[in-house]
């Protein structure tokens, strides 16, 4: 038996609505893997997700899932014969059952379903849960409970829609974290749907970034993150300042130099992270006209000799005023995109 | 989310769903197709009866009848549903369980008793006699009619209006005391805009009811267009009459139904999401008196009046030969009637609440809806007269159990349809999808999530067609089946012809027995 090439493989899977959906979905997602579908909302990652599951069937291209076809022109296998769990944003557990009955639900009725239940409420950590009603549940209980649900059938696949949006700040990175470290334990390869660009950072193995029912980016969260393909993930993942510049001969001209423009444009769009500013003594001189303080670090509003107003991320120890003199360098270039339209 | 599912494209339901919800809606048809051609049969007849000054007179008073009777229903059920929901009246949860009860009171039964109570010869009248009291104000006509109807339909009003009370924010009412406006100013500016809606949905209930109402107006001997067509087709030699007058009925109804909708469509439901507030509870002080006064009046002559002129009349005729004879069999028939009304109307919403939960937007939905609202709309003897026809034209269906059934489930599909929509619209989607994905097949999700988390709102449509059918009169005397007694036939029989002793027992029995459903489907909603 070969182990098959790729858990998830999309090739121009299409299904558009009136107001949405996704044009084309191509990518491949490795056996084991935790991958994430990012993206704002309304940009195709639920409907992408529903391809998968088989909640929803393809106008167009094709899906395969551990090499066989699930949808195609020719096939579609309905959501029950998938094999895929699902953790949906707002859990979905049914009222009317109990905990133990919930997470048996998917289970056959055969000797070693209790067994199951145990181990896979065990594996959330919520054994001793069996009997409560998920009425009584918290939040992060009730989704513990989605979670065991889901992967007690033994899945090959488990998909999150949005699973940690309903808890609060303090509990989210918990479970984050919680859920990862479960996923990994359970060999479950996994994709996660999310508008949250830190929780598909800090998640992810790889991260998927979908703009108007396309996938703009596939990478590593650091790749995708410091490299950006193009000036939507640029500007939708992580702080950054916008600079709109002419280009003369190739070139685009900035107060910290020129760097070389992308070919065939006019004018292009500068991307420089906060955190790829520094002060550099010798640099460009500024004034600084705000500041925020987070504690670990500090960003600041300045405003460049030449006009433009930039955020500039420096550690908390850089002892600076809401307002004063600065200079300013770079530590990384720029990215730089041929601008739209 | 929600805004990506409504705009989906409408893929086909599964067959399981469309075929009988088709085959449903083919069957709802009948009335109107029946309407339609008894009025080209004839044309110029129809449009002479149409057109007939003495057809206008009574379009009027019909309007107005029904006008009365809504408002005085409203003016009953707004303070009542107030008292019951938002104030600290003394006994107001006793008060508030047995204020939707005149429900299981039938409306021939109200007019009995106060035929016998009020009449001119009546008990009210006797009890006077020996204080020189020589007649009492008429209570036969338009005004006995409209305060029997108001009596017994005031707990559609307030069934709606409770709720919406209850849902009202007191912040709202807070907030405008806060601009220096008093309580009445509040209450029209503030208030009553939100319960508008419910007052609609309830007022067209009653108006509709009014309408299409045959037993209290035959027997307060109002000229209604019910009574008018009814005696139009028992004289036989009338009977295209009937149909004519019939449909100017029909698009009386459908004309009121299309006001309410279209009224609904500016209305906004707030759903009841997220934080629910405690509601302020009123204190009344020393109003409390006078609000005990209006309850007691209101139950007492809804309610206390009925049971005991009806045990009156029971006593009276205990020793008379003859009083209990063939009660048994027509207690029978009348469970069995609603017994297979309930059964079957449930059975044929279910695909018809499921498509328009599930798949609003798929092409057929709406009209398939639409059409299952049809007893809504057309009054009990227009859809008595259209299955008349069909069943004399089409075999020897004429007067049989199953043509009688098929005309309660014309009659009160809305009813099983509504209450299971209710309930079906709470269970999420992605319920049956989670379900779907842990590998159940549709048909097992549909058993083992969907009706069990509906089956409340399926129990409580299923027990309100029961009670429907229980007191229906018109559809039942028309159609049943040579030998087939009910209560409520039973009762009219003997109301019909002023034998009141006769009526007492069998009356008593279809208000006990009317009590039930009532007291479930209140039960299902008060939990909710």
């Amino acid at each position: 038996m070969t182990s098959p090439r790729y858990a998830v493989e999309a090739s121009g899977a299409r299904r558009r609505f009136a107001d949405g959906g996704v044009d084309d979905l191509t990518l491949t997602v490795q056996p084991g893997e935790l991958f994430a579908l990012l993206g704002p909302s309304g940009s195709g990652k639920t409907t992408s997700l529903r391809l998968i599951a088989g909640f929803e069937r393809p106008d167009a291209g094709s899906l395969r899932l551990w090499d066989d076809v699930v949808a195609d022109a020719a096939h579609f296998v309905p959501p029950e014969r998938r094999g895929v769990g699902m953790v949906f944003q707002d859990y979905a557990l049914f009222p009317h059952m109990s905990v133990a009955e919930n997470v048996a639900y998917g289970l056959p009725h055969a000797a070693g379903r209790r067994t199951r239940v145990a181990e896979a409420l065990d594996l959330v950590g919520l054994t001793g849960f069996e009997d409560r009603s998920v009425h009584d549940l918290s939040g992060g209980e009730q989704q513990r409970v989605a979670l065991a649900r889901a992967l007690a059938p033994g899945p090959r696949l488990l998909l999150l829609d949005e699973p940690f949006s309903n808890l609060d700040a303090a509990l989210r990175s918990r479970m984050r974290a919680e859920v990862r470290e479960i996923m990994k334990r359970a060999g479950t390869t996994a994709i996660l749907v999310t508008h949250d660009q830190e929780e598909a950072l800090s998640v992810a193995d790889r991260i998927a970034f979908m703009w108007r029912g396309r996938v703009e980016q596939i990478g590593p969260p650091d790749e995708v993150y410091t490299h950006p393909a193009t000036l939507h993930v640029a500007t939708s993942i992580g702080d950054a300042n916008i600079l709109r510049l002419p280009v003369a001969n190739g070139l685009v001209h900035t107060v910290f130099g020129s760097f070389e423009a992308p070919s065939g444009t006019a004018e292009c769009v500068l991307v420089l992270r906060p955190e790829d500013i520094q002060v550099l003594p010798g640099g460009v001189a500024g004034q600084v006209i705000g500041r925020e303080y987070f504690g670990h670090d500090q960003v600041l509003r300045v405003h460049l000799v030449d006009g433009t107003e930039l955020r500039v991320r420096v550690g908390a120890h850089e002892r600076l005023g809401a307002a004063g003199p600065i200079v300013l360098g770079l530590r990384r270039n720029p990215a730089i995109f041929a601008t739209e339209d | 989310m929600a805004v990506l599912m409504r705009a989906r494209p409408a893929p086909m339901p599964p067959a399981t769903l469309w075929v009988p919800a088709l085959a449903a809606s083919a069957f709802c048809l009948i009335p109107s197709v029946y309407l339609a051609i008894r009025a080209a049969e004839d044309p110029a007849d129809a449009v002479a009866t149409l057109t007939a000054p003495a057809t206008l007179v009574l379009l009027a008073r019909s309007m107005l009848f029904a006008a009365v009777v809504t408002l005085v229903a409203a003016l009953i059920a707004l303070p009542l549903a107030w008292l019951t929901t938002r104030t600290d009246l003394p006994g107001r949860r006793l008060i508030a369980f047995l204020a939707p009860m005149p429900l299981a009171v039938p409306s021939y039964v109200g007019a009995l008793v106060a035929i016998s109570a009020f009449s001119p010869r009546g008990l009210l009248q006797q009890a006077l006699a020996p204080f020189g009291v020589e007649a009492i104000p008429s209570i036969y006509g338009f005004g006995g009619a409209a305060a029997v109807l108001a009596l017994v339909t005031y707990p559609y009003l307030l069934l709606t209006l409770r709720p919406a009370i209850e849902a009202l924010d007191p912040r709202l009412e807070e907030l405008s005391r806060t601009f220096g406006y008093g309580r009445w100013t509040t209450f029209r500016r503030v208030i009553f805009p939100h319960l508008r809606p419910a007052l609609a949905s309830g007022g067209l209930l009653v108006m509709l009811y009014a309408l299409s109402d045959f037993g209290t107006p035959s027997l307060m001997r109002f000229d209604s267009f019910t009574r008018v067509i009814y005696l139009r087709y028992q004289s036989s030699f009338e009977r295209g009459e009937a149909a004519a007058l019939a449909l100017v009925l029909a698009v009386l109804a459908l004309t009121i139904v299309a006001l309410e909708v279209a009224s609904r469509g500016n209305a906004r439901y707030d759903s009841a999401h997220g934080q629910r507030w405690r509601p302020a509870t009123v204190a009344l002080g020393a109003w409390k008196w006078a609000a005990l006064a209006f309850v007691a009046v209101v139950l007492g002559l809804a309610l206390v009046l009925p049971a005991a002129v009806l045990l009156y009349w029971l006593a009276r005729s205990a020793d008379t030969a003859g009083v209990a004879a063939g009660l048994t069999e027509a207690f029978r028939g009348s469970v069995l009637g609603a017994s297979l009304a309930a059964l079957a109307a449930t059975a044929v919403a279910l695909p018809i609440a499921l498509l328009s939960v599930r798949h609003p937007r798929w092409l057929l939905t709406r009209p398939i809806e639409v059409l299952a609202y049809t007893g809504y709309a057309l009054p009990g003897l227009v859809i008595a007269l259209a299955l008349v026809f069909v069943s004399i034209h089409f075999g020897s269906l004429y007067q049989s159990l199953a043509i009688l059934v098929a005309a309660y489930v014309l009659l009160y599909l809305p009813q099983a349809i509504g209450a299971a929509r209710v309930r079906l619209l709470q269970v999420r989607p992605s319920m049956e999808e989670a379900a779907r994905g842990l590998g159940r097949h549709p048909i097992a999700v549909l058993r083992t999530i969907t009706l069990p988390l509906a089956g409340r709102g399926i129990l409580a449509g299923s027990a309100l067609v029961f009670l429907s059918t229980m007191k229906e009169l018109p559809v039942t005397l028309l159609l049943s089946p040579i030998g087939f007694r009910t209560l409520a036939t039973r009762v009219w029989g003997a109301a019909s012809e002023s034998f009141f002793a006769q009526a007492a027992l069998p009356a008593l029995l279809l208000i006990a027995l009317s009590a039930i459903p009532v007291m479930v489907s209140n039960a299902g909603r008060n939990r909710d």
